[in-house]
């Protein structure tokens, strides 16, 4: 079932073909704001370009596979009754939303493979520091995972405003704002003043997929940093989880469709 | 198949001022009550209508009966099931066909939908093949199910709709609005589509409609709502007994006076030679004779009050 699912969520996507296209635009340019900016930072010192470089390359990778969600759809669904459909079908409602998230973001991935095939050849980049260790990619797949989920709890958990207001964008956008600000897709985090840094770990921000770019860039994250880093995330994930259950058990049973 | 046992659904709304600060931070809230300690019994292969004006309560009870929405008190059992824990294996036994409401992909063939239903449902391919030919044939839309949504007329959509909803044969259909917005020849053909639906697959069906056409030609059963209350529920037959008035079409031989007519009921159209005059039942008699003492004529016929009218009567009390 859920096969097909991913299946017509795919075919339905490509459906805009213009629409298509103006978005892989748009996300190209979105990679090449920070790093043409950071280029010119560091242009006395190649090293560091070079790095920086690859952070923002990764990061965007990454950024195409854990923050593309399909899930903004609920709240105009809510709003519109449309949702009822979905609630009468027995399937499970969070998983229906997950596989055509899932979608989004393979398609998103593999978009995001060519633009950085492209980004290379542009920019002339030599490599991307990986750290080929096996404990590495393990911890790279638990971040990335952790990543998508928080993403997908957080921007349900903002859909659910379309039970109470129909003004649910200007929320999602300024969370969006912000998660993209302290998130690390205009600054590397561990480039910001160390307070800040500091305050930034108990928050999900940087569990979105900023640590799993750092370890994907070969950056060794190891002993009581790796335990503290692991322990807030799961920490995140469960947080959003719960909220994410109990305030649909919630909504639904006060929510009342009326007129809808 | 359906119990209801003096369910009452309350609605909680917030009242908007012209104050944003007290809307935000004191917003005041008032309570509607839809339905008011309603009961019923629903047996398997019954047609019902549910009719009533806006407001009535009859879109709530159907999400009530189907699961969508929580009940304020009472108790609602449908093939044994609480609707609203929504059991899979209750799920796969009903459905709810909204009239404004698509279940398709809009920019996808609805045979794309369909196969995605049939892995929901866990339909067998043998006979979702069947199942999809069968209704095609029926609704004479074989050449539509791989047209994208976004082409399709109203009433093709609507015919696809039915399709999307049935496909893994539910015992109970819950109907709302089946033929908004459809043009005559499509309604005559939905509503011929759901009858033999009905008597084939001995479903049991819940209908709403503002088309009294709908309900008058599918149900066999009526239920009247009014402000959240049932105040009439039986079948047809009872509902020509409540009927109270009878309309009289005569074609005069020559003018007559208004007053003469006046004398006879409520005149309800004059133009000469035809006058309709609307009486009592109980007057037929004694206003026929007055007639043929009194009034020259070519034809006269007597004929029933519309339904219509008679819920009209039942609604206002009148």
């Amino acid at each position: 079932m859920y096969l097909t699912l991913l299946r017509i969520s795919l075919v339905e996507y490509l459906s805009y073909r213009l629409n298509f296209v103006l978005w892989r635009f748009r996300m190209m340019i979105n990679i090449f704001i920070p790093i043409f900016l950071w280029s010119s930072v560091y242009q006395q010192e190649p090293a560091k370009r070079e790095k920086i470089i690859a952070y923002f390359i990764l990061f965007h990778v990454l950024y195409s596979f854990v923050y593309a969600t399909r899930t903004h759809e609920i709240a105009s669904q809510i709003q519109s009754g449309e949702i009822m459909n979905l609630l009468l079908k027995p399937i499970s409602f969070f998983r229906y939303h997950f596989v055509r998230d899932l979608a989004d973001k393979f398609l998103n991935l593999f978009f995001s493979l060519i633009e950085v095939a492209i980004i290379f050849w542009l920019l002339k980049q030599k490599q991307i520091l990986l750290k080929y260790q096996v404990t590495n990619w393990l911890i790279f797949g638990y971040l990335v995972t952790v990543g998508l989920l928080i993403n997908f709890f957080t921007s349900v958990l903002f859909s659910f405003i379309g039970f109470v207001s129909p003004e649910y964008w200007a929320p999602r956008f300024l969370f969006m704002i912000t998660t993209h600000l302290f998130s690390g897709l205009f600054v590397p985090l561990d480039l910001l003043p160390r307070t800040l840094f500091e305050f930034l770990l108990y928050t999900p921000f940087p569990y979105f997929s900023y640590w799993a770019t750092q370890v994907a860039l070969g950056q060794s994250i190891e002993g009581n940093f790796l335990f503290k880093i692991i322990s807030l995330s799961l920490f995140w994930t469960g947080v959003f989880f719960l909220m994410m259950k109990v305030l649909w058990n919630k909504l639904l049973q006060s929510f009342s469709f009326w007129g809808k | 198949m359906i119990e209801v046992k003096n369910l009452t659904k309350i609605y909680r709304s917030y009242q908007k001022t012209k104050n944003f600060l007290r809307d935000l931070f004191f917003r005041q809230s008032q309570e509607t009550v839809a339905l008011k300690n309603v009961s019923f019994k629903i047996k398997k292969n019954q047609f019902v209508g549910l009719v009533g004006p806006n407001g009535a309560g009859k879109t709530t009870l159907m999400k009530i009966l189907s699961g969508i929405l929580y009940p304020t008190a009472g108790e609602v059992r449908v093939l044994g099931y609480v609707p609203f824990e929504k059991k899979k294996t209750f799920l796969k036994q009903i459905t709810f066909i909204m009239g404004q409401k698509t279940q398709l992909y809009w920019d996808l063939p609805s045979f794309e939908t369909f196969n995605l239903l049939k892995t929901i449902y866990e339909v067998d391919q043998k006979v979702f093949e069947k199942t999809i030919s069968h209704l095609s044939k029926i609704l004479n839309c074989q050449d539509l199910l791989l047209k994208p949504v976004k082409h399709l007329s109203l009433g093709q959509r609507m015919k696809m709709e039915l399709i999307a909803a049935l496909i893994h044969q539910p015992k109970i259909i819950f109907l709302d609005e089946p033929t908004i917005g459809l043009d005559l020849f499509s309604q005559e053909a939905i509503r011929t589509f759901l009858k033999n639906y009905q008597k084939d697959f001995e479903a049991t069906v819940v209908l709403t409609s503002h088309y009294l056409e709908d309900v008058k030609k599918l149900a066999d059963r009526l239920i009247i709502l009014n402000q959240g209350e049932i105040i009439f529920d039986d079948d047809w037959s009872a509902i020509r007994k409540r009927s109270s008035k009878k309309y009289l079409t005569i074609y005069l031989e020559k003018p007559v006076t208004k007053k003469i007519l006046n004398e006879l009921g409520e005149i309800v159209f004059f133009q000469f030679p035809k006058v309709v005059i609307k009486i009592k039942k109980i007057d037929l008699l004694e206003k026929i004779a007055l007639i043929n003492k009194k009034i020259p004529y070519l034809d006269l016929t007597i004929e029933e009050e519309k339904i219509e009218e008679v819920i009209k009567e039942i609604l206002t009390g009148k």
